[in-house]
């Protein structure tokens, strides 16, 4: 059972946007997981990386749009994959 | 306060099955209220769009109400009859300025079950400027410490297996 209006605007709803939204929540889980295993915290992470807290803080509570190059960034500090891409 | 009804609003995703509520006498439920009235808005059509993917494709299918998907917030709830703390939930679409906040409860700090209510457009530096989204926090603060109650008071059932809610009479429908 799915709600008629959520239905409604679903079905109007672009493939891209979904896909966007999908991969968007998909990089921000992942980075969360990989700080989270290993016991890394935003200001431990801002400090390796030479960057304010505050910085550190807009990259992972979206008010930042994650960049390749910030990605990028992260999945050097992290040594951890981000993004995993086909073939890759 | 007055009655309203806990029902379901979407139980197709993988991982999360959603509930919301409806004023007793209410022709529309508050979370179809909230994404049929922004959705007929030309500026907040997109972002309507990313945030009901959000909801049902990341949270409900694919990831749950994780932690990291759904702000908590303990809060003192000032302003209602009965104060108190309640653990209402923001649900955010983690985008660079996303402007659409729906809050949410999620049912005994489960990732599985949550209920949504109404939301708003931020329109100030924070959610308690914003006029319209200020009503609805305390609105949904009102529905979530009436729903905790019912928890805590066996007025409802909550049934893991099936991730359904129920009266105490087995009654899909709950009048709260």
């Amino acid at each position: 059972m799915r709600s008629k209006v959520a239905k409604r605007i679903q079905d109007e709803t672009p493939e891209e946007v979904r896909i966007f939204v999908r991969h968007y929540t998909d990089i921000v889980v992942r980075i969360n997981d990989i700080m989270k295993s290993k016991g890394y915290t935003q200001k431990y992470l801002a400090e390796r990386m030479k960057k304010r807290p505050s910085e550190i803080n807009k990259w992972l509570k979206g008010n930042h749009n994650l960049t390749l190059k910030t990605l990028a960034k992260l999945e050097a500090e992290l040594g951890e994959p981000i993004i995993l891409t086909q073939g890759g | 306060m007055n009655n309203f009804v806990l029902e379901l609003w979407d139980d197709e995703g993988a991982k999360c099955t959603f509930y919301t509520v409806q004023w007793d006498e209410a022709e529309q439920n508050e979370t179809d209220k909230f994404f049929d009235k922004y959705d007929s808005i030309a500026e907040t059509k997109q972002p309507v769009q990313e945030l009901l993917s959000f909801v049902l494709d990341s949270i409900g299918e694919d990831h749950g109400a994780i932690d990291a998907l759904f702000n908590r917030f303990e809060n003192e709830v000032v302003g209602l009859p009965n104060k108190g703390k309640v653990t209402v939930g923001e649900i955010v679409f983690l985008y660079p300025h996303f402007p659409l906040r729906l809050y949410g409860l999620r049912i005994n700090n489960r990732n599985d079950w949550v209920v949504l209510f109404n939301g708003g457009k931020k329109s100030a530096q924070t959610n308690q400027l914003s006029r319209d989204l200020n009503i609805k926090w305390t609105e949904a603060c009102q529905f979530a410490k009436r729903i905790e109650e019912a928890i805590r008071n066996n007025e409802i059932i909550i049934d893991s297996k099936s991730r359904k809610i129920l009266s105490v009479d087995g009654d899909n429908e709950i009048l709260l």
